[in-house]
C-alpha cells in the first residue's frame, strides 16, 4: 500500500518535473512516438517517467499507462517508476514496455508498530519473514513456519501432536517464570496465539527484537513482539484473482524409538540380575516366545489433509481479501484418537471512502477441535507405554486364559478375590473393537498396563470457536498526516467433554470409578487505539511523528463440572454420557466451578524518528502502560518504558559513493540502539496486595467452648512489587553487496532482565514464612548473523540464505534468601531443574559422574566402597556420602547456537526448496529409565553400552549396580548432546507453461511433492531430539516421553486463475 | 474538506484524552481488603485475636507445620541434667539427641524451627496492636491487652534461649532487617532491658485483661488473663534479677483463690486430658479436642517420640501409649528424686516410674487375667525383648501420653504454658533473695502436696532450687535455671555415657525378667556436652538468619 502511495506521489513530482523543465525545442526536431508501459502482470503502470537520458525531454504515463512524446528514433529512453526496476530502451512508435518489480523495493517497508517504516531507515533489530518463505509448508501453525528462519528467534517445537502449537522464543531465556513467549500482534490485534492462522494467509512477519523496536509495546515486550500482516489484496497490484492451494500430507513416526527388543531385554535384566529366567519359565516363554514392537502396535500412518481458496482483488479505491482454509491432521497414533481440525476464513477489506478516508477491517474466524492423547508424564503416558512396555508381552489376549491371574480374578468376578472388592466382571477388561482383550505385562505391573488400554480409555474432546478482527479508519486531513482510529476484538469460546469407566489392567494402572466432566469457557476481549503519524521535511530532514494511546479489556467467563463415583449415570450408552443424566446417589462426588476473570491496561506511546539526507537516522520511542489492579497497586500500576535507536547508512556518504562501486558495495549501514520493555504477564492475581483470608483460623476459648472463628492476611503486603523489567543494547550492521547479489545482517545484542519475581523466606522476624518479591536477574548476550546469495544464470534462478545465532544465557543475580530454586520431581530419579546466580536458567542439577570403577575401591577405614562397574559420583561435601549436598551442574537445555539454511533454485517451470535447521550445545536429559520398576524397557542404547566384565570401556556402569540407583540416573552419565540438523522441507514443484494453462483459464498451475521433516541428523537416542523436552520452561531438555515430530510427505498443488 | 478540519481535529483530540481509568479498579474475588476488615470494630478485633491464638496454637505445638517435631517442649527440656535424648538407636530423631548432647549448630532443626515459630506468634499478636491500640472500645483494648501479654511472653522465652533477640513491636515488611535488641540503633535494650520490658508490658496491660473467675473456670485458662499477666511479669523480673519488682508482680497471682495445687491424687493429670484445665493452669494452648478436624494444631510427636519403646518389648501397661521411646531418665535425677521424696511419694509415682518393679508388675496388663506376681515375672507377654537405647532403670512417666489423650496418633492435649507451682517458686526465690521470708508457705505448699519427705523450714535459695528441679521436671524450666543460677556443671557429660536397658529374660534367657543397664558411648572422639561461654544460649538460625541479615549478631562459640 506505501508502495503505491509513493508510486502516487513520484508521478505528481515527475510531471512537474516534465513541465518546469521540459524543453519546447525539442518537440520539433523530433518525430513523435507513443507507446505504453505495462507491469509484469500486463497492468498498466501510471505514472512512469520515460526520460531521454541526460536530457530534460520526456513524459509521464497516464491512467492507462500510455505516453506520447518527440524523440529521434533509436533514442535511448529510460523508463522508471518507484517500485519497479529502470529500465533503458530504443525509443520506437507504437512502444511497449514491461517493468519488472523492484524485489529490493518491495522488501523496502517493515511493520513497527503503529506504522511502517522503509526498511533502510530502520534503526532497531527487526526480522522480516515474507509470505515467499511462509508456502507451501506442511505445517499449519504460524509460529512452527517461524522455525530457522530468522536469526535470534528459536522454535520450540514441543511435540509433533496434531493441533500442538509451537512456542517463539525471542533472544534467549529472560525469566524464571514460564511466561517467556513473544507478544504477538496480528494486524494490530493482540492474540493470544497465532495457531490459528495458516501461513499461507500471512503476508509478513515483522519481529522486533531489540528493545528499542519493541518499547513501543512497553510493558508487555520484555520477551520481543511478532508482529503479523496477513494479506489485503494489495500486493496484487489490483489484479483479481482466485487461488486454490490444496495439500495432502502423509505422515509416519520418524524413527522408530531405540528400545530393546525381547532378547536383548532379557539380557538386560540377566545383567540387571534380575531373575528374568525364573519369570520366563514360570510364564512358559520358551514354549511361546514373543518379541512385540510397542511402536508398531501403537503407529500408522496418519494422513493430513488441508485445502485453501483465496479470493482477492482490488483496485485504486480499495481491496479484498478472502481466504477459506480447511485442515484436518489425523496423527500417527492408530485410530482416530489424535485429531485436529481446523476450518478457518480470513476476512480483508479496505475502502477509500473519501481523500482524507480510508477505513477497512481485518477478521478471522477460526473452528476448531482436538482430540489428544497423553504423553510428556511420567505416567499414563502412551508414549511413555511405548518405550517401557516389555517386549515380552504380546499386544492382545485371544483367551481368557492368557490373562495373568488378577486379571481373570477381575473378570471371573471372583468374589474376595480380586483386587476389587465392589467392582468386579468382565466389563473392566479393557477389550478391543475386534472382540480380543489388550494384554498386560506378566513380569511387571506398570502405570499404564498397555498403550492402547490407555488409548482406549481416552474419550477427551474439545472444541471451540474464536472470531478475532479488528476495524479500522484512517483520516487524513492534511498532507502527510494520518490519524487512525482501530478497535480490535477477540470473541471466543470452547468445551470439552471428557469421560471414563472403571478398569482394571494390573495393581498401578486402573480405575475404581466413572467420572464424567464439562466444560464451557467464553472470552471477550477488545482494544481500541486511536494513533496519529504525521510525516514532513524540512530541507533534507524528513521527520515522522507518531502519538497514541490505547485500552484493552478482557473478560473470560468459564463453568465446570464434574461427577465422579462408582455408578454415577442413569444409563451409560453413549448417549447418556452428559452431565444432564449425572445420579443423585450418596456416593456420586460432584463438583461445580465458576470463576470470572477480568483485566484491563491503559497506554500511552509516542515516537519520534528523524533522517537527515538518508544517511543519519535517528528514533526516540516512549510507551507509559498501565495495568488493573489485579496486577498491581494503584499507585505502582505505570510504568514508563523509553528507547533510542541511531543508524549511519555509510553508503549514502559521498566520500564513500565516490570511492566504492555499487558493483562492489552497494549498501552499508551501521545502527545501535538502547531501550527498556518489561513482562507483565508474571503478575497475576493481586500477587501485591494484602488480602484477609476470611474466618480461616480458628480457636476454642474453652475446652468445650464453640469455634471462633478469625481472619488474617493470607501473606506479606507487597505494593511494591513490579514486572520484570529488561534492558537491551543492540548493535547491528546492515550490508549488501554486488549489486544487492550478497546480503548480510549482523546484530550483536547484551540483554539485561532484571526483577525477577522469586518466592523468598524472608527473615523469620518478619513473621510470615514466604513471600514472592522482585529477586532475581538474568542475563542473555548473542550474536545473530543473517547471509543470503542471490543471482540468476540465464533461466535459472538460484538464492541461498543462512542464519545462525548464539546465545549465553546467565542468570545474574537471585535474592540472597534463597540460594537456588529448584523445579520439579521424578521419582525415578533425583533430577532437578534449578535457577541460581552464575548459572544458566533451569540448568539440570544432579550428580557428577566420574566414571566407573575398573578396580574395587576401599575407604580410609578398609570398607569396600565400590566394586568393579560400579558407578563413581562426584563426593563434592568429601563426606563419603553421596547426598542432595553433592549435586552440581550436569547441564542444559538451552543450546548455544541455532541455526537454519533454505535453498530455493528455479529453472524454467520447475523450482527446489531445501530448507534444513539445526541447534546445537544444548543437553538432553531422557528420564525413560525406571529405578522403580524391574521389568519395564527402556533405550537399547543403555543395553548397548554398560559396562561388564567384557566390556569395562563402556559409558554406563553395571546395570545391576545402578538398576535402584536414584542418584546415578540423575547424574551426568544420563546427559546426551541434544545437537540435531533436521532437513524439514525437501520440495520440488513444477509450474506448467503459461501459454498451456492460460488456455484452460488458469494463470499458473503449480504442483509439488515435499518431504518434511524427514531426515534428522543427531546423536540422541530417543525418539526425536527436536521435541525432546517438556512444554515447561523451568524443564526444557527433560524428556518425559513426547509425541515425535513426524515424517511428511507433501503432495501439493496451486492454481491461481 | 476545510470545513471539516476544525471539528476533525477536534474529535481527534477527543479520542486521546479518553481516560479509562476507572476500568483499571477490578476488586479480587473470595477476600476481604486489608482495610475492609480491620475497621476497628469489635468484631474485628476480635476476629484478630482469634486468629492470633490460633497462629499461637499451632506455632507452639508444631510452628511452620512441621508434624515430626516439638520444639517448645524438646528445646527447653532436653539440654537440662535431668534426661537423655533416647530413641530406637543412636542418631535416631537426631534433632532430639543433638541438643541433648550438645552437639547442634546454628542450623539445629529445633532451634530454627522455635526461633521461626515464635515470630510468627509476635507477627500475630502484632497484627491485634497495630490495627486496634487507638481504638476506644473495651472489647478492642481487652484484645489488644491480650496481644501485648502474648507479645512480652514470646519475648521472654526468646530471650531466655537467645539473649538478645530482636524486639519486633509492629508489623514489619517484607524487606526489614531487624537488629539484635541491644545493637538496635533506634532503641537499644540488653538482655535484662529487654526481660523488663516484657514484664512492664504486661503490667500496663494488665488493666484490661479478663480475670480467671475461679479454681473451676476452664475456659479462663483457654485465654490470656490477668494471672497470666502476672506470671510474665514475674518470670520476666526474675530472669532480670529484679527481684522486688517480681515479688510485687507476683503476689496477687500466688495469693489468688483462683489457682491452686490439685491434690495429689490428681496431680498428674495437669499433663493429660482429664486434667487439662484444671485449677493448676494458668494459660494453656488450648489445642483441638480432635485431629481429625484440625490436624494442624495437634502433636503428633509429642506422644510418638516421648512415648515408651513398647515395640521393643513383649507387652505394655493398658494404660499407656507406646512410642518411639525418645526420652530417657537421667538416674542421677530419678535418685535424687527418690531419695528427696520418697519411693511412696505422690510426685515420685506421678513423675517416674521404675521398670522394676512396677512397669514390668505394677501397672496392670490387659493380658494379666489371674496371673500373680511370680507368674509375671516368667510370663512371656511382658519385658524387653531386644533393648531401649538411652533409658536407665526408670522411664518417664509425667507427660507420657495416656490412651485417653490420643486422636489416632495425635496428642490432643494443650501444650501448657504456664502453671501455679511454677509461680510459687518464681515468687519464693524472689523472696529468698530478698530475704523475704514469705515465699515459705508457697515451698511448703509444694511440697506438702507432692508428698515429699524432704519440707523446707526457710526460704533459701537452695531450698527454692532443690525443689524446683523435682517440681518443674519435664516443664521447661531446668536448663534456663541452670544457666541463670551458674549450675551448669552437671550438664558437661551430657551425651558422653548413655544407658542402654536390657532384660535377661529375653536377651540372656534368664528364667525370670532381670532389667540391668549397659553403658553406650555413641559419641565416643567427639566433642559433646555443656561448654562454658557458648551453651548458656541457642544459636540464631544460620541459614535462615544469619546467612541472610547482616543485622545480627550471632551468639558466642557458634
Amino acid at each position: 500500500m506505501l508502495k503505491q502511495l509513493i508510486a502516487r506521489a513520484a508521478t505528481i513530482v515527475s510531471i512537474f518535473a516534465v513541465v518546469l523543465l521540459g524543453s519546447g525545442n525539442a518537440f520539433a526536431q523530433n518525430q513523435a512516438i507513443s507507446g505504453k508501459v505495462l507491469d509484469a502482470g500486463g497492468q498498466p503502470v501510471i505514472g512512469a517517467a520515460v526520460m531521454v537520458p541526460g536530457t530534460t525531454n520526456g513524459a509521464t504515463t497516464d491512467l492507462n499507462g500510455n505516453f506520447s512524446l518527440r524523440v529521434a528514433p533509436r533514442t535511448i529512453l529510460e523508463v522508471s517508476c518507484i517500485g519497479y526496476t529502470t529500465i533503458r530502451v530504443s525509443a520506437a512508435n507504437g512502444m511497449v514496455v514491461t517493468l519488472e518489480d523492484d524485489t529490493e523495493m518491495l522488501e523496502e517497508t517493515v511493520v513497527i508498530g503503529y506504522g511502517v517504516q522503509k526498511k533502510s531507515d530502520l534503526t532497531g533489530s527487526v526480522a522480516s519473514v515474507r509470505s515467499d518463505d511462509l508456502q507451501n509448508r506442511s505445517t499449519s501453525d504460524a509460529a512452527a513456519a517461524l522455525q530457522g528462519k530468522a536469526a535470534g528467534v528459536q522454535i520450540l517445537n514441543y511435540s509433533g501432536a496434531p493441533g500442538q502449537g509451537a512456542a517463539i522464543r525471542v533472544r534467549g531465556y529472560s525469566s524464571n517464570s514460564g511466561n517467556i513467549g513473544p507478544l504477538l500482534i496480528v494486524d494490530g490485534l493482540k492474540v493470544d496465539n497465532i495457531q490459528y492462522l495458516d501461513p499461507s494467509m500471512i503476508e509478513s512477519m515483522e519481529i522486533l527484537k531489540d528493545a528499542a523496536s519493541a518499547a513501543i509495546y512497553g510493558a508487555e515486550a520484555g520477551n520481543g513482539v511478532v508482529l503479523i500482516t496477513t494479506k489485503t489484496g494489495a500486493s496484487n497490484n489490483g489484479r483479481s484473482s482466485i487461488t486454490y492451494d490444496g495439500k495432502v500430507t502423509i505422515q509416519s513416526l520418524a524413527h522408530l524409538p531405540g528400545v530393546m527388543n525381547a532378547e536383548q531385554f532379557i539380557d538386560f535384566k540377566r545383567m540387571q540380575d534380575y531373575p528374568i529366567d525364573d519369570m520366563l519359565a514360570n510364564n512358559g516363554y520358551s514354549t511361546n516366545p514373543i518379541d512385540t514392537d510397542w511402536s508398531k502396535a501403537l503407529f500408522e500412518n496418519g494422513i493430513a489433509q488441508q485445502h485453501a481458496l483465496t479470493f482477492q482483488g482490488g483496485n485504486n479505491n480499495g481491496h479484498f481479501f478472502v481466504s477459506l482454509n480447511y485442515l484436518n491432521n489425523n496423527g500417527i497414533v492408530v485410530g482416530d484418537k489424535d485429531v485436529y481440525t481446523r476450518l478457518s476464513t480470513q476476512i480483508n477489506a479496505d475502502y477509500n471512502i473519501k481523500k482524507w478516508l480510508q477505513v477497512g477491517t481485518n477478521n478471522s474466524i477460526e473452528k476448531w477441535s482436538t482430540k489428544s492423547v497423553s504423553h510428556m508424564s511420567e505416567t499414563n503416558s502412551v508414549m511413555m507405554a511405548v518405550i517401557q512396555n516389555d517386549p515380552l508381552t504380546p499386544v492382545y489376549y485371544d483367551k481368557v486364559e492368557q490373562m495373568p491371574t488378577h486379571m481373570q480374578l477381575v473378570y471371573n468376578n471372583t468374589p474376595g478375590e480380586s483386587a476389587f472388592e465392589k467392582y468386579n466382571g468382565p466389563d473392566l477388561i479393557t477389550q478391543a473393537p475386534d472382540g480380543r482383550w489388550y494384554a498386560v505385562s506378566r513380569y511387571s505391573d506398570n502405570d499404564h498396563g498397555s498403550p492402547l488400554i490407555q488409548l482406549a480409555r481416552n474419550n477427551q474432546t474439545n472444541e471451540g470457536m474464536t472470531l478475532r478482527g479488528s476495524l479500522y479508519a484512517n483520516l487524513m486531513p492534511v498532507k502527510g498526516l494520518t490519524i487512525t482510529s482501530r478497535f480490535g476484538y477477540r470473541l471466543s469460546y470452547s468445551n470439552g467433554h471428557n469421560y471414563s469407566t472403571p478398569y482394571w489392567a494390573n495393581t498401578m494402572a486402573k480405575a475404581t470409578e466413572y467420572s464424567i466432566s464439562a466444560n464451557a469457557n467464553t472470552g471477550l476481549y477488545y482494544q481500541w487505539e486511536n494513533f496519529a503519524n504525521y510525516n514532513f521535511n524540512l530541507g533534507k530532514n524528513a521527520f515522522t511523528v507518531m502519538a497514541g494511546m490505547s485500552f484493552t479489556h478482557n473478560k473470560s467467563d468459564n463453568v465446570n463440572g464434574s461427577a465422579t463415583g462408582p455408578d454415577i449415570l442413569s444409563g451409560y450408552e453413549p448417549n447418556f454420557r452428559y452431565l444432564d443424566y449425572v445420579n443423585s446417589n450418596s456416593d456420586t462426588k460432584k463438583t461445580i466451578r465458576n470463576l470470572p476473570g477480568e483485566s484491563a491496561q491503559l497506554s500511552y506511546f509516542g515516537r519520534i524518528t528523524w533522517s537527515y539526507d538518508n544517511r543519519y537516522s535517528l528514533q526516540a520511542n516512549f510507551r507509559a502502560d498501565a495495568f488493573d489492579s489485579s496486577k498491581l497497586s494503584a499507585q505502582n500500576r505505570w510504568g514508563y518504558f523509553p528507547s533510542f535507536s541511531a543508524g549511519w547508512t555509510i553508503s549514502n556518504e559521498p566520500f564513500f559513493k565516490n570511492n566504492v562501486g555499487r558493483s562492489a558495495v552497494s549498501f552499508l549501514k551501521i545502527r545501535a540502539s538502547w531501550g527498556q520493555n518489561g513482562n507483565i504477564n508474571v503478575l497475576n492475581n493481586y500477587p501485591y496486595a494484602t488480602t484477609v483470608s476470611y474466618n480461616s483460623a480458628n480457636y476454642e476459648y474453652g475446652p468445650t467452648a464453640e469455634k471462633s472463628y478469625g481472619s488474617q492476611p493470607n501473606g506479606l503486603p507487597n505494593p511494591n512489587l513490579k514486572w520484570e523489567t529488561s534492558q537491551q543494547i543492540d548493535v547491528g550492521l546492515d550490508a549488501r553487496f554486488f549489486n544487492n547479489r550478497l546480503t548480510l545482517g549482523v546484530d550483536w545484542y547484551n540483554k539485561d532482565t532484571k526483577d525477577l519475581l522469586v518466592s523468598i523466606n524472608p527473615v523469620p522476624e518478619i513473621g510470615v514464612s514466604s513471600t514472592t518479591v522482585n529477586g532475581g536477574n538474568v542475563n542473555n548476550q548473542g550474536l545473530e548473523v543473517e547471509l543470503g546469495w542471490k543471482d540468476t544464470v540465464g533461466d535459472f534462478k538460484y538464492s541461498i540464505n543462512a542464519n545462525f545465532s548464539t546465545l549465553t544465557n546467565k542468570v545474574t543475580y537471585l535474592d540472597p534468601n534463597i540460594s537456588r530454586i529448584l523445579y520439579g520431581s521424578y521419582y525415578v530419579n533425583q533430577l532437578r531443574t534449578a535457577f541460581e546466580a552464575n548459572y544458566p536458567i533451569w540448568y539440570m542439577y544432579g550428580y557428577q559422574f566420574d566414571g566407573i570403577a575398573q578396580e574395587e575401591i576401599r575407604d580410609a577405614a578398609g570398607n569396600v566402597t565400590h566394586k568393579p562397574g560400579d558407578p563413581i559420583l562426584h563426593d563434592f561435601t568429601g563426606d563419603n556420602v553421596i547426598g542432595e549436598a553433592d549435586k552440581t551442574y550436569i547441564g542444559k537445555g538451552i543450546p548455544d547456537y541455532t541455526y537454519g539454511v533454505t535453498i530455493n533454485l528455479e529453472w524454467k517451470g520447475l523450482d527446489f526448496t531445501l530448507f534444513g535447521t539445526g541447534v546445537g550445545g544444548n543437553d538432553i536429559f531422557p528420564v525413560l529409565y525406571r529405578t522403580d520398576r524391574p521389568y519395564v524397557n527402556t533405550l537399547e542404547y543403555y543395553h548397548a553400552n554398560s559396562w561388564s566384565p567384557k566390556n569395562t570401556n563402556a559409558r554406563f556402569p553395571n546395570p545391576a549396580a545402578i538398576k535402584n540407583d536414584t542418584q546415578f540416573w540423575a547424574s551426568s552419565a544420563n546427559i546426551f548432546d541434544g545437537s540435531y540438523f533436521k532437513i524439514k522441507q525437501i520440495q520440488l514443484g513444477y509450474t506448467l507453461p503459461s501459454n498451456i494453462t492460460k488456455k484452460i483459464l488458469i494463470n499458473t498451475l503449480r504442483v509439488y511433492v515435499s518431504l518434511d521433516d524427514f531426515f534428522t541428523f543427531t546423536s540422541y537416542p530417543g525418539l526425536d531430539p527436536e521435541t525432546a523436552t517438556t512444554t515447561n520452561a523451568q524443564q526444557l531438555g527433560v524428556d518425559l516421553g513426547t509425541y515425535p515430530t513426524t515424517r511428511k510427505v507433501v503432495f501439493g498443488l496451486n492454481v491461481n486463475f | 474538506m476545510k470545513k471539516y478540519f476544525i471539528p476533525l481535529v477536534l474529535a481527534v483530540a477527543g479520542l486521546f484524552t479518553v481516560s479509562c481509568q476507572g476500568y483499571l479498579e477490578i476488586p479480587q474475588k473470595g477476600v476481604t481488603a486489608y482495610e475492609d476488615f480491620y475497621n476497628g470494630s469489635d468484631e474485628s478485633a476480635e476476629g484478630a485475636l482469634v486468629a492470633m491464638y490460633a497462629r499461637f496454637a499451632s506455632n507452639i505445638a508444631r510452628p511452620n507445620g512441621e508434624a515430626i517435631i516439638c520444639p517448645y517442649i524438646a528445646l527447653f527440656n532436653l539440654p537440662g541434667d535431668d534426661v537423655y535424648a533416647a530413641g530406637e538407636f543412636y542418631g535416631d530423631n537426631d534433632f532430639n539427641g543433638q541438643i541433648n548432647e550438645f552437639r547442634f549448630d546454628a542450623n539445629a532443626q529445633l532451634v530454627t524451627s522455635m526461633y521461626k515459630g515464635f515470630y510468627q506468634m509476635i507477627y500475630g499478636a502484632n497484627l491485634v496492636i497495630d490495627n486496634f491500640s487507638e481504638v476506644n472500645s473495651t472489647v478492642a483494648q481487652r484484645c489488644v491487652a491480650e496481644a501485648r501479654v502474648l507479645r512480652a511472653w514470646v519475648h521472654m522465652m526468646l530471650a531466655i534461649g537467645w539473649g538478645t533477640p530482636p524486639l519486633v513491636t509492629h508489623v514489619l515488611d517484607g524487606a526489614a532487617k531487624p537488629y539484635n535488641c541491644d545493637l538496635d540503633p533506634d532503641n537499644p535494650m540488653s538482655h535484662n532491658e529487654l526481660l523488663e520490658w516484657c514484664a512492664k508490658e504486661c503490667l500496663e496491660a494488665r488493666g484490661s485483661l479478663r480475670e480467671r473467675t475461679s479454681k473451676n473456670d476452664k475456659d479462663g485458662v483457654c485465654y490470656i488473663t490477668k494471672g497470666f499477666a502476672d506470671f510474665v511479669a514475674g518470670k520476666a523480673y526474675v530472669f532480670a534479677g529484679k527481684m522486688n519488682e517480681a515479688k510485687a508482680a507476683l503476689k496477687p497471682l500466688v495469693s489468688s483463690d483462683k489457682y491452686d495445687l490439685a491434690p495429689a491424687e490428681r496431680m498428674r493429670d495437669t499433663y493429660h486430658i482429664v486434667g487439662e484445665h484444671n485449677e493448676e493452669v494458668i494459660f494453656t494452648s488450648n489445642l483441638n479436642n480432635s485431629s481429625s478436624t484440625d490436624l494442624g494444631k495437634s502433636v503428633w510427636m509429642h506422644q510418638d517420640i516421648w512415648g515408651w519403646r513398647m515395640d521393643h518389648c513383649a507387652g505394655q501397661p493398658a494404660s499407656i501409649k507406646g512410642g518411639w521411646g525418645g526420652l530417657g531418665v537421667r538416674e542421677d535425677f530419678a535418685k535424687a528424686l527418690v531419695a528427696n521424696d520418697g519411693w511412696d511419694s505422690p510426685r515420685r509415682k506421678a513423675w517416674i516410674r521404675q521398670f522394676d518393679p512396677e512397669i514390668l508388675y505394677d501397672m496392670p496388663y490387659n493380658t494379666d487375667g489371674s496371673k500373680t506376681l511370680a507368674d509375671k515375672k516368667k510370663a512371656d507377654d511382658r519385658g524387653i525383648q531386644t533393648y531401649l537405647y538411652g533409658q536407665s532403670e526408670y522411664l518417664q512417666y509425667k507427660r507420657v501420653c495416656d490412651n485417653a489423650d490420643m486422636d489416632n496418633w495425635f496428642s490432643t492435649i494443650g501444650v501448657l504454658v504456664a502453671r501455679i507451682a511454677e509461680a510459687y517458686l518464681l515468687y519464693a526465690e524472689a523472696c529468698a533473695v530478698t530475704g523475704d521470708s514469705d515465699g515459705l508457705q508457697y515451698l511448703n505448699k509444694i511440697q506438702d502436696r507432692a508428698g515429699s519427705l524432704h519440707r523446707s523450714t526457710a526460704c533459701t535459695l537452695e531450698e527454692v532450687k532443690n525443689e524446683k528441679r523435682f517440681e518443674m521436671f519435664m516443664e521447661g524450666c531446668r536448663w534456663a535455671d541452670q544457666v541463670r543460677w551458674g549450675d551448669t556443671a552437671s550438664l558437661v557429660d551430657n551425651g558422653k555415657r548413655v544407658p542402654q536397658l536390657y532384660d535377661a529374660y529375653w536377651v540372656d534367657k534368664e528364667p525370670e525378667h532381670r532389667i540391668y543397664v549397659v553403658d553406650q558411648h555413641p559419641n565416643a572422639g567427639k566433642t559433646v556436652g555443656f561448654q562454658t561461654g557458648k551453651h548458656e544460649l541457642f544459636p540464631f538460625p544460620g541459614a535462615a538468619v544469619i546467612a541472610i541479615n547482616e543485622n545480627i549478631r550471632q551468639n558466642p562459640g557458634y
